[in-house]
């Protein structure tokens, strides 16, 4: 077993040698190429800035300026986090652009929908929430590969229209196929998570559910990169000839980059159904295909804090802007600007926040092209053959 | 005839996707990028040209003058879009010209989304309607009619098209388009002003995309801020099916886009037992695409292979 | 030996996960899964409001993207109802909220009403943000009058009792349908009609109560989605399949259009649609097309001193007509509900006002009011079952709507 991941290793590295242009690392000491991994696969596992930021999300609603408005916004942007760690798996790591990432989120919201709503008209299964999450997963996973199957001789754009096709084939099958989805009028009354009578509604509960869950994922998908997937993946973001033509699987690894990247992105679907108890088609558009993909690259493709930060303003900021704060920030300004009235500026922002969303994100990608956490890209690094 | 006249919709339709299309194309050839704003560069110049035809008289507008106020639209509504093109081109492209490739692509959905809620909150999210000035009716033998608005989107639409391989053919700006799309850094070291020539290209996109906006509210009224949106991933989708980067494979796209939406569903709809009302279009349409992209991956006319995303 | 033992805990993950489907399917057979949502006591509060603050009553709207035009108005009309009034020397203020017509949008906006401490609501004023956001108000024990959502799941939600604090003005499409369909038949004696549906929660709605209860053959049902202008297409099936009637179930925006392009090509059938095409704006749109157009409306009648005083109210504050959007009286109506309850339970306590949640839903419940769309009172689920003749039709003649008489 050890041969065969010192070949896989030897592989990557000299793809890496070649890649750089650089002369040939077989001269190498084999044991510093060994260390730089391993320091990689350590870097993913719980530091202490890791338990620190967790300790201050986890402390959050109990801040005195968090109240439920802001928690209700925060589980929203956690379900976009769960979302954003999804997509990069795709897009950040393996280097496959989606722009259909919504039709995981659709899956998995309806599929738990379907199973547990009283509304279902197909079935009335009462799935609890929490034995949903493997069906989920599954189910998830399952499309991810149908999906990626066909689209596996593709590159670049023509990738990324076809899964932007799949998304809105998605969308418009919950639309068209009532006799399962209840079409427009979507599924309501979705029962809430309840665990030995622990029944999930209190936001703050939520919330931390999501923070956890959001570490939780992260982790693993820090393990899954610094796994031999995760190098594989890199592999074919840097160059799939090249990686193929080095004996990288390019089919297994982008396949497993869709379901992973499915499987989480139908997780957020099940938190978005039990969070809202209430699915319909029209929160499954392509919108939520091109959130996502922003937040993923505003934050840095790649990067977990990335996504969260990503998050954070995406979903966020549209919001708060027409926060009663906002309008009392502004206000503020009275004094100081001559000639209008600022109070009047909150409801005007509030209605105008879609034109400043937009223009931010044009703005945000002028100031950090790279993304708010540019990724260190690759990540994984073998010693130069002239060393350093 | 039902089958003609869902021929010739399909025809209409298509034609200004192709319009549309011919944007994504020619900057994708160019800069390898999805100028996903160009939706609303088209919404832009419909628009424009409605506020012309307004200024000149709107619906009592009759006879004669309706060719040169519809000539004027048009020119008006080119201009319109193409500065709205250079203007975006400037603030949101060009400092990304060496960024990661998907930080243009983010750049312009910022922009498409800052256009569609500034369009939106100036009409106050209501529609506009064309001055219906172009004469009604149709003409042709027995059953098989055209409308004269039809016959004449799809004409000037064809004859624009024609234009556009000329200028692109025949003079010094289309070769020096060519040859930036063909390898940016060469063309620069034989004295092609690359900036210059990626602005003509925007320009070049966004006034046929501008046109486009007249001739659809000429044909179908209504006009709104998020107008743009679904006939510009059409008409990107249109654009890859013909192969993204070829200015051929856009026009094909496009006319091929617009008869599978009506003929081809209606076709499908024939075969006993299928029944495909116009909610599954899009289904349909995003089907084909994926069939034709798995046999020819690079679309019709594609060459290019983008190895990353 | 890492890359085995990485291939056994695969294993074992797989292993779990397997299991776990199994027992979780097997749970669902059982039925014994979490039962819905039970239905819980609203959390009623009593609201203070303090010395020169005014009392507060929320808006949930669409304010923003392509609903604003109809989202907009609604919310000016709410504000309309309170203008001047004083409830024991305390004005009335109004909070508007953005909810994007979304499940997610209802919610943050129900949220941001609550916490800023509005006694009730007018709106949401679609569908999914009410469905979406009633447990909310319910829990927090905050009554919410929406002048607009038409589904019928909003009074009627699958497997719970009704929602205490949500009611509606408006009717819901199993009472627009039927009428729609029986006038069909009998004013119309139509025996096909061609269906063209707005693919959403109300157009789809709409069309299910009409299909339902039409009782000649369906000769074609096509959908079509938000934002669409072309409809060459379906106008050709019309031609081809020749029906007595087109009924055209979605709202004006799209409405113009269709008729444009069906009378252009010189097809001359009724065309029939219902409330949310009745609306100045599509006679202002569709011009001479427009012609000939029956609509129905479930209000009995907007007609009346009130409905004229808010009319010209409207006008007067805002410089357009309050009809050239839909559901603009129904909001007026809705806020006017409200007020009239709050200062039926609104108590000074020294300086300050003393409002009872519970005795205002109470007064909500069994309030009569004759409003601007007619006579408003709540059956036990919420709607309205004001109206002695709850559908009325209008055809479109010389540019206006007039009253159908049979």
């Amino acid at each position: 077993m050890r041969e065969l991941q010192e070949g896989a290793d030897r592989r990557l590295r000299a793809w890496r040698g070649r890649a750089a242009g650089g002369a040939a690392l077989a001269a190498q000491p084999w044991h510093a190429a060994r260390e730089r991994l391993r320091a990689a696969e350590e870097r993913t596992r719980l530091p202490i800035a890791n338990v620190l930021v967790l300790v201050v999300a986890l402390s959050l609603p109990f801040w005195p300026v968090i109240d439920s408005r802001w928690l209700r916004i925060l589980v929203l942007v956690g379900i976009f986090v769960v979302l954003g760690l999804g997509l990069n798996i795709v897009v950040g790591y393996a280097g496959l652009l989606d722009l259909g990432f919504v039709a995981f989120f659709a899956t998995g919201a309806y599929t738990y929908a379907i199973l547990s709503s009283p509304a279902s008209p197909a079935l009335q299964a009462d799935l609890n929430w929490w034995l949903a999450i493997p069906v989920v997963l599954a189910v998830g996973s399952v499309v991810g590969v149908l999906l990626g199957l066909p689209v596996l001789p593709l590159r670049g754009d023509y990738l990324a229209i076809v899964t932007l096709g799949f998304g809105e084939i998605v969308r418009i099958l919950l639309l068209n196929v009532v006799g399962l989805t209840n079409g427009a009028q979507g599924l309501f009354n979705i029962p809430r998570p309840e665990f030995a009578g622990w029944v999930l509604e209190a936001l703050d509960h939520w919330y931390w559910v999501l923070v956890l869950a959001s570490f939780i994922l992260a982790f693993a998908v820090g393990r899954m990169r610094a796994s031999r997937m995760g190098r594989a993946w890199e592999a074919i973001r840097e160059d799939e000839d090249v990686a193929a033509g080095m004996g990288v699987n390019t089919v297994k690894y982008k396949l497993l980059a869709f379901a992973m990247g499915a499987a989480i992105g139908a997780f957020g679907g099940l938190v978005f159904a039990g969070f809202f108890t209430f699915v319909n088609p029209s929160s499954f558009t392509l919108l939520v295909s091109i959130n996502v993909l922003s937040i993923v690259v505003i934050g840095g493709m790649g990067s977990t804090p990335g996504v969260v930060l990503g998050a954070l303003i995406l979903i966020g900021l549209p919001e708060v802007l027409q926060f009663d704060e906002t309008s009392r920030l502004l206000s503020l300004f009275n004094p100081i600007v001559p000639f209008a009235d600022t109070s009047l500026w909150g409801r005007q922002l509030a209605s105008a926040r879609f034109i400043v969303f937009g223009l931010m994100l044009v703005a945000v990608m002028a100031l950090r092209p790279q993304g708010i956490f540019a990724a260190a890209r690759p990540q994984v690094r073998l010693p130069r053959a002239s060393g350093r | 005839m039902f089958w003609f006249d869902q021929l010739i919709n399909g025809l209409t339709i298509g034609s200004v996707y192709a319009l549309i299309a011919l944007g994504y194309t020619l900057v994708y050839g160019i800069l390898q990028m999805i100028n996903f704003a160009h939706g609303e560069v088209f919404m832009l110049g419909a628009f424009a040209g409605y506020f012309v035809l307004l200024a000149v008289g709107g619906d009592d507008l009759g006879g004669a003058t309706i060719i040169p106020a519809i000539v004027l639209a048009m020119f008006v509504a080119a201009l319109a879009s193409s500065s709205a093109a250079v203007v975006i081109e400037r603030i949101a492209y060009r400092p990304l010209r060496n960024a990661p490739r998907l930080a243009p692509l983010i750049s312009a959905i910022g922009v498409s989304v800052a256009l569609q809620n500034i369009v939106l909150r100036m009409t106050g999210g209501r529609d506009r309607v064309y001055p219906r000035i172009f004469p009604g009716g149709s003409f042709g033998f027995g059953d098989f009619q055209v409308g004269y608005i039809q016959a004449f989107l799809i004409v000037a639409s064809v004859l624009m098209m024609a234009a556009l391989l000329v200028f692109i053919q025949r003079t010094r700006t289309g070769r020096a388009m060519r040859a930036v799309a063909e390898n940016r850094a060469t063309a620069s070291l034989m004295g092609i002003d690359v900036d210059r020539t990626i602005v003509t290209t925007f320009v070049v996109g966004a006034a046929l995309a501008g046109v486009a906006g007249v001739l659809q509210g000429l044909w179908i009224p209504n006009i709104r801020g998020t107008m743009g949106f679904l006939p510009g991933i059409k008409a990107f989708t249109a654009a890859v099916v013909g192969g993204i980067g070829s200015v051929p494979g856009a026009m094909v796209g496009g006319f091929f886009l617009g008869l599978t939406e009506t003929v081809g569903r209606e076709l499908l709809s024939a075969i006993p037992g299928v029944h495909l009302p116009n909610e599954w279009s899009d289904v349909i349409a995003f089907s084909l695409l994926v069939l034709v992209l798995v046999f020819r991956p690079t679309g019709i006319f594609g060459e290019r292979v983008s190895r990353r995303a | 030996m890492r890359a085995s033992s990485r291939g056994v805990r695969w294993g074992w993950l797989a292993a779990v996960a397997a299991l776990a489907t199994l027992v979780a399917v097997a749970c669902g057979d059982d039925g014994g899964g979490t039962p819905a949502a039970k239905s819980a006591q609203p959390g009623f509060k009593v609201v203070a409001v303090n010395k020169g603050q005014p009392i507060k009553i929320g808006i949930s709207s669409i304010l923003t993207g392509d609903l604003q035009a109809l989202g907009i108005p609604i919310a000016q009309a709410a504000e309309l109802a309170g203008k001047g009034v004083t409830v024991e020397g305390f004005s009335i203020a109004f909070e508007r909220k953005d909810d994007t017509c979304s499940p997610e949008g209802g919610t943050s906006a129900a949220q941001q009403l609550i916490n800023a401490g509005v006694v009730a609501v007018v709106g949401p004023v679609c569908s999914s943000s009410v469905i979406a956001s009633q447990p909310l108000y319910e829990k927090a024990g905050i009554t919410t009058v929406s002048p607009s959502s038409t589904a019928v799941a909003s009074t009627k939600p699958a497997g719970r009792g009704v929602y205490k604090t949500f009611f509606r003005v408006t009717y819901n499409d199993a009472i627009q349908g039927p009428a729609l369909a029986n006038f069909a038949q009998n004013q119309l004696k139509a025996k096909s009609a061609y269906v063209v549906f707005f693919n959403d929660a109300y157009g789809q709605g709409l069309k299910d109560e009409f299909q339902k209860a039409f009782k000649g053959t369906v000769a074609g049902s096509e959908g079509f989605e938000k934002g669409a202008t072309n409809f060459a297409s379906i106008v050709t099936n019309i031609q081809n399949k020749k029906p007595d009637v087109v009924f055209f179930s979605g709202f004006f925006a799209e409405a113009v259009p269709f008729i444009t392009q069906l009378r252009e090509k010189g097809i001359t059938t009724p065309f029939l649609s219902a409330d949310g095409v009745r609306d100045e704006q599509f006679i202002k749109l569709a011009g001479k097309h427009a012609e000939g157009a029956y609509l129905s409306l479930p209000s009995p009648k907007l007609a009346g001193s009130v409905y004229d005083k808010f009319k010209a109210d409207y006008k007067a504050a805002y410089q357009k007509e309050a009809d050239t959007s839909p559901f603009t009286a129904e909001s007026f109506d809705a806020s006017t509900v409200i007020i009239n309850a709050i200062k039926k339970v609104a108590q000074k306590d020294g300086d300050n006002l003393k409002i009872d949640l519970a005795k205002l839903q109470d007064a909500i419940a069994k309030s009569e009011t004759t409003g601007a769309i007619g006579k408003i009172k709540f059956d036990a689920k919420g709607d309205n079952a004001g109206g002695e003749t709850p559908v009325t039709f209008f055809v479109v003649k010389n540019g206006k709507f007039e009253a159908f008489k049979g």
